[in-house]
Parts: structure tokens; sequence; C-alpha cells
């Protein structure tokens, strides 16, 4: 084979698209309506078929026609309207809030018109009464800003868009053409479900923060009440207990620490059909509230946390603590996506990217892949404290297509809780997500096994 | 059963039953979402179109059941479609009913008769005009059906001193001679008919 043969050779470059012309919007113009060209001729028949026939009941007919039309088109605009969309500083709200688009209208000719907006959104916006689809009247020489806004039913980044504006004058004898802006994204927070912990992290690190360190030192935390020993400090002494045994006693306490927590979501799978903030949940939208309530947890708290994504994408969120921080994770969390065919990730290069060995690793996943088991349990065999949440719905099955799809299911179900239970001998903690509370237990297991 | 076992009937009554519940839900939608000034605009260009189609006519022909079928299906398209033609065909359904009706019964139609029918046809007409490119969902500023009704006073307002002009000089104008009636008339008819076509077609 030559070279210039060679189908590798011939094969197209990575953005080839086709050079053409650019698709211009049409000039916005005012044109005649229907009720024109209809009023306008129907004068004409009634007034040729009088005189035709001598019927001035035709002229009385023909005359609102006449009076009408003349007096509508006495004043008429020349220079069309313009809208514009006005830019959002933060165009980003929670789920089950209001996602709203701003346009502005100016009406620059003497004349007054009426303004039609109508707007399309994405299936996850339902549109308010009145501010998707409405009419405004605009005065002479003046401008309006109007609001296009839906509730959003389910985080994500949500296209508000396109707005189509038209004016209409004259009492419906002029309009002009359709007007389409782009609209707008506007990037929907998940609502996290309600979470807190009481229990402290296994792996108090740092300088301060919320949890007891196996270390005593000075805070809140008591550890114990001991006898009095050289160089204990005087504000130490528990005066009650030493008049009761008149012996010298202190409040021994434990120093608090602050921890890494590195949140780890698997999104391979989706699986189960997401009804939005009041429907059914898929695996992606328990994943998504599931590490938004849990990193909004612990980072309120104080404690830095990250988020790795085991998926097509890879991405990584740095840790932080604080306020801000938690906000920046929920907006990080909105803009997860599993394509539909995606590259495996790789377990390896994943534990990679885990923070030092004392942090605390919380893997959200369906544990529906080897991928997803073998990261798990790689983590545990590496010595990590690693926390497995299950992102499985309780309602999601297959659907039901021989009648044996019963009976797979139930095998299918045994064989994962066979794996969950190898990945609990592994010392992996392993706990279906149930909102509030949902991890004391396991976090208590945890604890427990670290200071055995 | 599998999906290839699926009988043809069974995969019909599913689809049908699919079809029905979409259905149930867009209405449910759509009840929720009505605009109440956009279906009342509608009620406008109906009724006068029906209620002009009955007067246009004599009694007997009024009460005959074709002939309210007829002229109720023409409202109902004009108020499904009031920016398409069905406006323009439901007026025309009414003046040939007049012109037929006055052409069979010489000297039933008076000159309040053909006044009214102009009026309730220009009320129909005028919010067709502005009705037309607004859903039934569309929400409407007051503003506008301020306008539309104080244009539409004004007009039925002049349409009323038309005719009673036209009802105080009938006598005069039956004096004149036959030619310079037709001659008036037809000058009078392309100057207005050439006003306004002249507005239709110069570029707004």
């Amino acid at each position: 084979m030559t070279l210039a043969g060679d189908p590798a050779l011939s094969l197209r470059t990575d953005s080839a698209r086709p050079v053409g012309r650019v698709q211009s919007e049409p000039p916005i113009t005012w044109r005649r309506t229907p009720a024109l060209t209809r009023a306008v001729a129907l004068v004409a028949v009634c007034l040729l078929v009088s005189v035709a026939f001598g019927r001035i009941d035709l002229v009385l007919i023909a005359a609102p026609f006449a009076i009408g039309t003349a007096m509508l088109l006495q004043h008429r605009p020349t220079r069309p309207p313009e809208a514009r969309l006005v830019p959002v500083d933060d165009a980003t709200t929670a789920e089950g809030a209001t996602a709203a688009a701003s346009l502005t209208v100016v009406n620059p000719e003497p004349v007054p018109i009426t303004t039609l907006v109508t707007a399309a959104a994405d299936p996850w916006i339902d549109l308010h009464t009145g501010k998707g689809d409405f009419a405004e009247r605009l005065a002479p020489g003046s401008g309006r800003d109007m609001i296009v806004a839906g509730r959003a039913r389910r985080w994500g980044g949500h296209h508000l868009g396109p707005i189509h504006v038209r004016s209409i004058a004259c009492g419906g004898l002029l309009e002009t053409t359709v007007q389409r802006l782009h609209g707008a994204t506007v990037w929907v927070l998940p609502v996290p479900d309600w979470f807190d912990s009481a229990e402290s992290l296994p792996f108090a690190d740092g300088v301060t923060g919320v949890h007891r360190s196996r270390r005593g030192g000075d805070s809140g935390e008591l550890a114990e009440v001991r006898l009095y020993q050289p160089g204990d400090r005087l504000r130490r002494i528990d005066w009650r207990t030493s008049m009761r045994s008149q012996d010298l006693y202190v409040n021994a306490t434990l120093s608090e620490r602050d921890t890494d927590v590195t949140l780890v979501l698997d999104l391979q799978v989706e699986a189960g059909v997401s009804g939005g903030l009041d429907g059914a949940a898929s695996i992606a939208d328990l994943t998504v509230r599931a590490a938004g309530a849990v990193a909004s947890h612990y980072a309120l708290q104080g404690d830095r946390v990250a988020c790795i994504e085991f998926g097509a994408r890879g991405r990584r969120m740095r840790a932080g603590a604080g306020r801000r921080h938690a906000a920046a994770t929920l907006r990080w969390l909105a803009s997860v996506d599993m394509p539909p065919d995606p590259l495996p990730p790789s377990p390896e290069m994943l534990r990679r990217q885990l923070a030092g060995q004392r942090s605390l690793n919380v893997v959200f996943t369906p544990l529906l892949t080897d991928r997803s088991l073998a990261l798990v349990a790689a983590i545990a065999r590496a010595g990590r404290p690693v926390l497995c949440v299950d992102t499985l719905p309780p309602h999601v099955s297959p659907p039901d297509r021989t009648h044996w799809t019963p009976y797979a299911e139930r095998l299918w179900r045994l064989s994962r809780a066979n794996t969950v239970m190898e990945l609990r001998d592994l010392g992996v903690a392993v706990e279906p997500w149930q909102g509030s509370a949902s991890l004391d237990n396991v976090l208590a297991e945890l604890n427990r096994r670290r200071y055995r | 059963m599998s999906d290839i076992r699926r009988s043809l009937v069974q995969a019909v009554s599913e689809g049908a039953r699919d079809r029905l519940r979409a259905g149930k839900a867009g209405s449910v939608s759509w009840a929720r979402r009505v605009a109440p000034a956009g279906v009342l605009l509608r009620l406008v260009i109906a009724l006068p179109l029906f209620a002009a189609a009955e007067i246009a006519v004599p009694l007997e022909w009024a009460a005959a059941g074709f002939y309210v079928g007829a002229a109720a299906l023409f409202a109902l398209a004009a108020v499904l479609r009031p920016g398409g033609l069905a406006p323009t065909l439901a007026i025309l359904f009414v003046l040939a009913s007049w012109l037929v009706s006055g052409a069979l019964n010489e000297g039933g139609s008076s000159l309040w008769t053909a006044t009214a029918i102009a009026c309730l046809l220009y009320t129909a007409h005028a919010t067709a005009a502005v009705t037309q490119r607004f859903r039934t969902t569309t929400a409407m500023d007051g503003e506008i059906i301020l306008t539309w009704a104080r244009h539409l006073g004004i007009v039925l307002a002049s349409t009323v001193v038309v005719a009673g002009i036209l009802a105080l000089f009938t006598a005069y104008f039956t004096g004149l001679a036959a030619g310079l009636v037709i001659a008036a008339g037809i000058v009078a008819a392309v100057t207005v008919i050439y006003v306004l076509a002249r507005s239709l077609h110069k570029n707004p």
C-alpha cells in the first residue's frame, strides 16, 4: 500500500467542522398581520358589492372596518423594539427554588406596543404561570424589564431558553418578526439531605477542630478526673471532687483536632429514573445529595473536605473548610455529569489522588461494578479508614422482561449482599444512605476499631 | 412474557394507555396554567360571530339545525385559530348569509340590523386581531385589554353615528339620480380601497 492510499492519513481531523457561512439572525422588521389584510379585503369587497348591487347596508357593514383600520394605522411604528438578555451576576439557585432569566425590551417609537414573550426551558424547569408566556404593554419611548422564571426541579446546569420576543402594534394589525434570544444557563445547586453526626472522626489530625484527639490537651472535652500531678494548671483543679476526697483532683481534657475528609463519588453507572426534587431519586441524585450533605456538615464544622469523581471525567475538588467551601462544593456537585458511554476509570489512579493516610475516605457508590469494589477494597487494604455509602436506591430494579426476572433479581441481590459482607470483613463500613444521622453507627464502629 | 412474545393487542393497549396518561397530564397542566383573559377574549370572538350569523338570517333559518351547526363550526374555528384564515371565513359566511337572505326576503332587513351585524363582526375581527398571537395560557397585561376595549368602544360608537346619518338621510339619497349615486359610490369605494390598500403595502 502506498503512503497516499493509507486510510489512516485520510481520516478527518478532530474538529473537522466544514467551513460554512455563519447563520446570522434575520433583522427584526415590522410587517402586516392577516388581520390587516382581512380588514382591507372586507372593506373592498363590501364597497364593491354595495356599488354593484345597490346595497347600502354593505357600506354600513364596511364602515367599522374602515374607521377602525384608519384609526389604528394613524400612528405606526417604524423602528422595531430592541430586546436583550440582562446578564445575571450569580446565575445559581437551589433545587425547588426559582430559576430566572431577565430581559429588557425597549420601545424606541412614540407609539405604544405590546410585547409577547414566549420562553422554553429545560424539562427540569417548570415555568411559572405568567412567567414563561406573557404579554406586556410598553408605553411610547420606554423600556421594561421582564423576568422569565420557573421552578427548578433538579440539580444541574439547566438552560432557560430560547426566549422568543414578538411585538404587536396598531391593535394587532402590525407585528414584528420573531426575535430569538438564546436564553441563559442557570446552575441549580443540589439541596443536600439533612445530615448531622455527633460522632467524632477516627483520625483527628491538624492543630484545632471539633474532634477529640487521643492526646491530652487544653480544651473543653473532658477525658477523666485524676489526681493532681506537678505541672497541672491550677485552673484545672476540680474543687468539688477535691473537697469530697480530701485529695487534690484535676479535670483532664482531650485536645480537639480537625481532619481531612475525602469524598469519592462513584459516577460510572446511572440507574433509576430521576423524578426531580419531588419524585424518586436515581443513583446520581442520591450520590450528589448525600455527598452534598456530608460535605456541608464537615466543611461547616471546620474539617477539610475534598471531592473526587470516580467516573469518566475524573474531576477533583480541592480540600477546604468553611461556609464558602461548602457552597463551592455544592456548585461542583451540580456539574456532575454521567456520560452515557464513559471510559472506565482506574482505581489505581484514584488511589494516588487520595489525601494522606490519616484522612477519612467516604465512597458513595451503588456497588454495581467490579471497579468500584476493587477501589473500596484497595483503600481498605492500604489501611486507610474508608466508609462506603451505598447509593443504590431501594426501588431500583431491572425491568420485568420474563417470568425469570424476579428470581434472577433475587439471586443478584443475594450476591450483592455477599459482596457487602466481604467488604465488611475487610474492615469497610458499608451503610445505605438514609439521610440524617445515618452514618453515626458506622462512624462509631470505625472509632472503636481505631482505638481498640 | 418477553417483549418478543408480547401480542399486538397488548402493545397497542399499552401505547394507548401511555398516550391517555400523557394527555391527562397535559390537560391538567393546561388547566393549571390557563389565563382567564386569553380565554375570555376568545369567547369574545366566538359569541359575536355566532350572534351575527343568527341575526343575519330570518328566524326560520336561524333555528335550522344545519345553519346553527355551520355557524357554530365557523365560530369555533375562529376561536381555535384566530390568527389564521378562520375569522375571515366566519365573517364571509355571515356576509353571504346576510346577502342571500336579503335577496330572498325583499324588504325583510333593516338598517339597524345591518348596524348590529357590523358591530358584531368588527368586535370579532378586532378581538381576533389582538388575540391572534396569544395562547390561552398567555398572561396578559391589563393595559392591553383596556386599550382594546377603548378602541372598540370608539369604533362601535362611530358606526352607530354613521348608521344614524344614513337613516336620517335615506330619503335624500333615494331622491338623487341613480347614475349620480352609482358614480359617487364607485368613486367613494375606490378612494377608500386605495387609501387602505396603500397603507397595507406601505412599509410601516
